[in-house]
């Protein structure tokens, strides 16, 4: 079983993810009443080890939104939104001024978890379209705390039978303020072969 | 000689007097400092699991926490300490997704040390401190001079 994605198939899964995310960001523009674009700079395999820094400093606050993925595969997605990302989104949200909030209270955790939740909703549904597979949703759960401790979290549920990750990253536009956003793709090495099959089915190899 | 070394996951470093040991941003992993207070060295491991037994084997003995005490003691002895005169601390061992049923065995933070702390009362090493489970993210600071691990949160 390949372990590794050729760049055709991650090209395929970086449009996917643009799919998802731009209807996304339609969605939140619909809510909050203003232009969000959406651009997907970079996409790719990261080994497991490189994950903890790979997303800013370890102790660098963010909001990690963990889903787990049931259905035709067995998975969970993580969605990491840096501090910045995250309280000027939820700003937005709650149709505050962005830079409004300072740190993450009950109600601008509530929002996040909302936009987590159409984020998430319509990448997986874009995924789903693609592989022609069913992926459905459970329940998520939110932190905000270290980067790395959240990033570790991952290493330590998936450390010994995955060796590496897909990672999407996303940047919502607005206001010509770039706000990125981690997508990542978890999944063990059995399912991760089920799902690397379909796309080279569909990615024409 | 420096200042601070970082410790990442699945690795392990032994310093003297006065270099400190870091790990920032630990999670889920066990993070198992020893100190010899007469000699004044330390050693700081950056473990992903605590019982090797449960888990497939691997080349690395500092993924997991049982193995890596051994490993610990071996190098300490090789610079002169005495496994007796060792202290330990065991940090980590947080869920940051306490919401996220896991299935089949129940896995507390306090729960999971065990197999750890087993290996510690085996080779007769102390246990002078612990700060595991919850589900906050800790990094630590554990300085050679005077043996003290410094725990630091973000309070949400």
């Amino acid at each position: 079983m390949r372990k590794t994605l050729t760049k055709s198939e991650v090209d395929a899964l970086k449009k996917v993810g643009f799919i998802g995310a731009d209807r996304a960001a339609k969605a939140l523009s619909q809510i909050v009443g203003e232009t969000i674009g959406v651009d997907v700079p970079s996409a790719g395999i990261i080994p497991l080890p490189e994950l903890p820094g790979r997303v800013g400093g370890k102790e660098e606050l963010v909001v990690g939104i963990y889903l787990p993925i049931r259905g035709d595969v067995k998975g969970s997605t993580l969605i990491l939104f840096p501090q910045k990302s995250a309280l000027m989104l939820a700003d937005l949200f709650m149709k505050k001024e962005m830079g409004t909030a300072k740190n993450l209270d009950k109600r601008n955790k509530s929002a996040l978890e909302e936009i987590g939740n159409i984020l998430s909703g319509y990448c997986l549904a874009a995924l789903s379209d693609f592989l022609g597979m069913e992926l459905l949703e459970y329940v998520p759960d939110l932190t905000y705390d270290m980067g790395g401790a959240v990033m570790e979290h991952i290493l330590v549920k998936f450390g010994h039978e995955v060796e590496q990750v897909f990672m999407l990253k996303i940047e919502f536009n607005i206001r010509k303020i770039r706000l990125p956003v981690y997508f990542f793709l978890l999944f063990s090495i059995e399912e991760a072969g089920i799902i690397s099959k379909a796309i080279k089915a569909r990615a024409g190899g | 000689m420096q200042d601070e070394i970082e410790v990442d996951v699945a690795e392990m470093e032994v310093a003297n007097a006065p270099t400190r040991l870091i790990s920032l941003g630990i999670g889920s992993c066990i993070v198992i400092t020893l100190y010899d207070p007469a000699l004044r060295i330390g050693a700081l491991a950056h473990t992903m699991l605590p019982d090797s037994t449960k888990c497939s084997q691997s080349n690395n003995p500092f993924k997991y926490a049982d193995l890596a005490v051994v490993e610990m003691i071996k190098r300490l002895e090789g610079m002169g300490c005495r496994k007796q005169d060792l202290e330990a601390n065991l940090i980590g061992r947080a869920n940051m997704f306490p919401h996220i049923p896991t299935l089949g065995v129940k896995e507390t933070g306090e729960e999971d040390c065990m197999a750890v702390k087993k290996k510690l009362r085996e080779e007769g090493i102390e246990l002078t401190g612990e700060a595991i489970g919850g589900n906050s993210g800790r990094s630590v600071e554990f300085d050679t001079s005077t043996g003290t691990v410094t725990i630091k949160k973000i309070k949400i």
